[in-house]
Formats: structure tokens, C-alpha cells, sequence
């Protein structure tokens, strides 16, 4: 078979167009700063539990989030509820502060999160939960928490989309990061 | 004309891409690093040192279809780095300088300066993730005051994706070399484990002599 310019072309673009636009994507795996786990090993913390994380209804972006017309998707749970859930479980473990039989036990609410992507020079996210910290049922922390970012985007979707993918994950980062920089969270895991 | 008008569009869309290097990650998932130390830890403090400078600095590599790559290999190795680490030693701790208090004054911590170098490569002309990519990482391993290098491990790791895997992750290759070369710089350091142990014992006790 041999391809024209013009039949070569039109293959290339049909490639792109598959390849860049209109995928259902996922959300990059948590990966928590090493900051976050020394702090975390480093707080004084009694190893913890992480129990169930809710969807306010109607949570903005709970179940997906649109960049450019692409889906991007939790890659655990099915939800970004799971996905945070999951985040502090990763933190937790890396610090060496998980335990499953705990008592202590972090849960929380995702109250919404977005990503803008359609920028052509910065694009912006947010992520807002609410948590608690229970001790054999008793409540001894419940606070908001919110993150917000902003960053460099480009007019290319095949620029502008994966950066804004690769900001879900430091977001999670920098709501996490809001929990260990509350001293009243810390001394709620004692 | 609508050959014609395709093949403008190529150019354009060629254009309007060329120049951009494409975002990808380097972040292995660094829980997989979690007991593959075993139980026989140094019992040493050790320090993982990166600047503010090597976290900030972007790294652009070939793709595929004449297209680059960008990642800033500092920022997405660094918590892996710090878990192997803590996988070997018992006491771990980060410091962005040398001047960094958190380095301390105990003459046996092991300050440890990484160095990374990567490569990226892909055949196909029309998709632009890579399908090979390489990390070669080197763990300097020097006294407090950075006068002295210990040992230095270096390893290299490597990570293939094609088409099928990458559709859903234009970062799989790399993420790949990454988890490769977190694990093998494990198995590294714990050769030098006896050596790093003697020296770090022997400047403990102001041992002038202590091996190198």
C-alpha cells in the first residue's frame, strides 16, 4: 500500500485526533511529597485508620472532571471521594502510620473539585472536603479544608490537558499538606 | 482541494506543535517500594539531599514523530529516592543545602546527593510518548560537611511501553524506569551496606582512619 501525502496526512490527523482528544482519561496515581510523609512520620501521630469518604450530593466533579472534552476519571473507586481516601491511606502508610485496627480513624466528604482547562496561558483547580477524626466513635477533630492552584497552560490541548492532569495529584498534595499544618489535626491523631 | 487543505492542516497542526515539548511524569508509586529493604536496616541517619534548584529544573527529551518530552526528574524521583532510603537506613531525613539545619551535627549521618540522568526514545512517527526510557540515578554518599565522599552507587533503570499500554498513560515508560531504578538502587546500597556502616561507626568515635 502506498500512502499519498494527502492519505498520510489525513492519518496522521485521525491519530492525533484519537490519541489527544476525546479520550476518557484517568487521574495520575497519588503520590505524596516527600515533605508530606517525613512530616507525617516526624508529627508524633498514633498510627490511624482511614474510613469512609462520602460525595456531598451534587458535588462539583465528583465522579469525573471534563478537560477540554476529555474525561478524566479517578483511577480508584470509581470517584474522587475514593481517591482522596486513598491519597491519605498512601501518606499514612508511607509514614509508617497506617494501621487498619486503629481506633483512631480519619473520614471525611468531598465537597467538590475542578480543573479549568480551557485556558490558553494559566489554568486553575480546586479541591474542598470537609474530615474528621474519630477515637473509638468519639469525635475529636471535623474541619473544611480547601486547596486551590493555578499554573502555565498552553492554546495545544496536547500541552494544556496532560499539565492539567498532572495537577490533580498536587492538588490532593495541597489539601492533605492543609491537614498536617493544622496543629489541631495533629493533636487530634495523639 | 481537500488534499490540499489536509495537508495544510498537518502543517499547521505540525507547526503549532512543534517547539512544545509534551508533559509526562516520572512518579513511580512509591508504596511498591515499601518492604523490599527487609528488616536488616543501617542504623545509621542518613540524609537525602535536593536543592531547590535540581526540584525546579525541567528536562526535555525526544519522543516520538520528531516531538520532545518535558519532566522535572528532581521533583518526581524525590519522595521515591526518600523511601529507598528510609527502606535501608533507620533514620531518614531530607535537607535542601548543605546549610540545611535538619542535616544536624551527629559526625556519623550520611548526607546523600543525587544525581540523574535520563534518555527517551521512540520509533513511531506518529505518536509522541515514548516508548524506551532510561534513568541512570547516582547516590553520593558523603560526611556532614560534604568534604568527603564515602561511596558512590549508581544504577540505571529502564521502562518500555507501546501503543496499547500508553493510550491511557503517555507517562507509562517512564513511570516504568522509575520503579525500576528505585528498586535496583535498593539492592545497590545494601551492597555497600558493611563499608557505609564501618565508616559511619569509625567517624562516630573520631576515628581519623575510618575506610573509605
Amino acid at each position: 500500500m502506498t500512502f499519498t501525502l494527502p492519505r498520510l496526512s489525513s492519518l496522521v490527523l485521525v491519530l492525533l485526533a484519537a490519541l489527544l482528544y476525546g479520550c476518557a482519561i484517568q487521574a495520575p496515581a497519588y503520590s505524596p511529597s516527600a515533605d508530606a510523609v517525613e512530616r507525617a512520620r516526624n508529627s508524633g501521630i498514633q498510627p490511624a485508620t482511614v474510613g469512609s469518604f462520602t460525595i456531598k450530593p451534587g458535588a462539583t466533579g465528583a465522579e469525573s472532571i471534563s478537560l477540554r472534552g476529555n474525561t478524566m476519571a479517578s483511577p480508584v473507586g470509581g470517584n474522587y471521594a475514593a481517591y482522596l481516601a486513598e491519597a491519605l491511606r498512601t501518606e499514612l502508610r508511607l509514614a509508617g502510620k497506617l494501621d487498619p485496627q486503629s481506633r483512631l480513624e480519619i473520614s471525611g466528604r468531598l465537597l467538590g473539585n475542578d480543573i479549568a482547562a480551557g485556558g490558553f496561558s494559566t489554568n486553575s483547580g480546586y479541591i474542598e472536603a470537609s474530615f474528621v477524626v474519630k477515637h473509638a466513635g468519639q469525635t475529636r477533630y471535623e474541619a473544611v479544608k480547601r486547596a486551590d492552584a493555578s499554573w502555565d497552560s498552553s492554546f495545544v490541548g496536547a500541552i494544556a490537558i496532560p499539565r492539567a492532569q498532572q495537577q490533580y495529584p498536587v492538588l490532593v498534595q495541597q489539601l492533605i499538606g492543609t491537614l498536617w499544618a493544622d496543629p489541631l489535626f495533629v493533636a487530634a491523631l495523639k | 482541494m481537500r488534499s490540499r487543505l489536509l495537508a495544510l492542516a498537518t502543517l499547521a497542526l505540525a507547526l503549532v506543535l512543534g517547539g512544545c515539548a509534551h508533559p509526562i511524569q516520572l512518579v513511580p508509586e512509591p508504596t511498591q517500594l515499601v518492604g523490599q529493604g527487609g528488616a536488616n536496616k543501617i542504623d545509621r541517619p542518613v540524609v537525602l539531599m535536593v536543592t531547590d534548584a535540581q526540584l525546579s529544573q525541567e528536562v526535555v527529551s525526544p519522543g516520538g514523530g520528531g516531538d520532545k518530552v518535558s519532566y522535572k526528574p528532581y521533583k518526581d524521583l524525590q519522595t521515591g529516592m526518600y523511601i529507598v532510603l528510609g527502606e535501608v537506613f533507620t533514620t531518614t531525613r531530607l535537607a535542601n543545602g548543605p546549610q540545611d539545619p535538619r542535616i544536624g551535627t551527629d559526625p556519623a549521618t550520611i548526607v546523600v546527593t543525587p544525581t540523574i540522568t535520563t534518555t527517551s526514545y521512540s520509533p513511531s512517527l506518529f505518536t509522541w510518548p515514548p516508548t524506551i526510557f532510561t534513568i541512570s540515578l547516582e547516590f553520593a554518599f558523603r560526611d556532614t560537611s560534604g568534604a568527603r565522599t564515602l561511596t558512590t552507587v549508581r544504577v540505571q533503570g529502564e521502562g518500555r511501553a507501546e501503543f496499547d499500554e500508553f493510550k491511557s498513560d503517555f507517562s507509562l515508560s517512564s513511570k516504568r524506569a522509575a520503579q525500576d531504578v528505585l528498586a535496583r538502587m535498593i539492592k545497590a546500597i545494601q551492597e555497600q551496606g558493611d563499608a557505609l556502616r564501618r565508616w559511619s561507626t569509625a567517624a562516630r568515635s573520631g576515628d581519623g582512619a575510618a575506610p573509605h
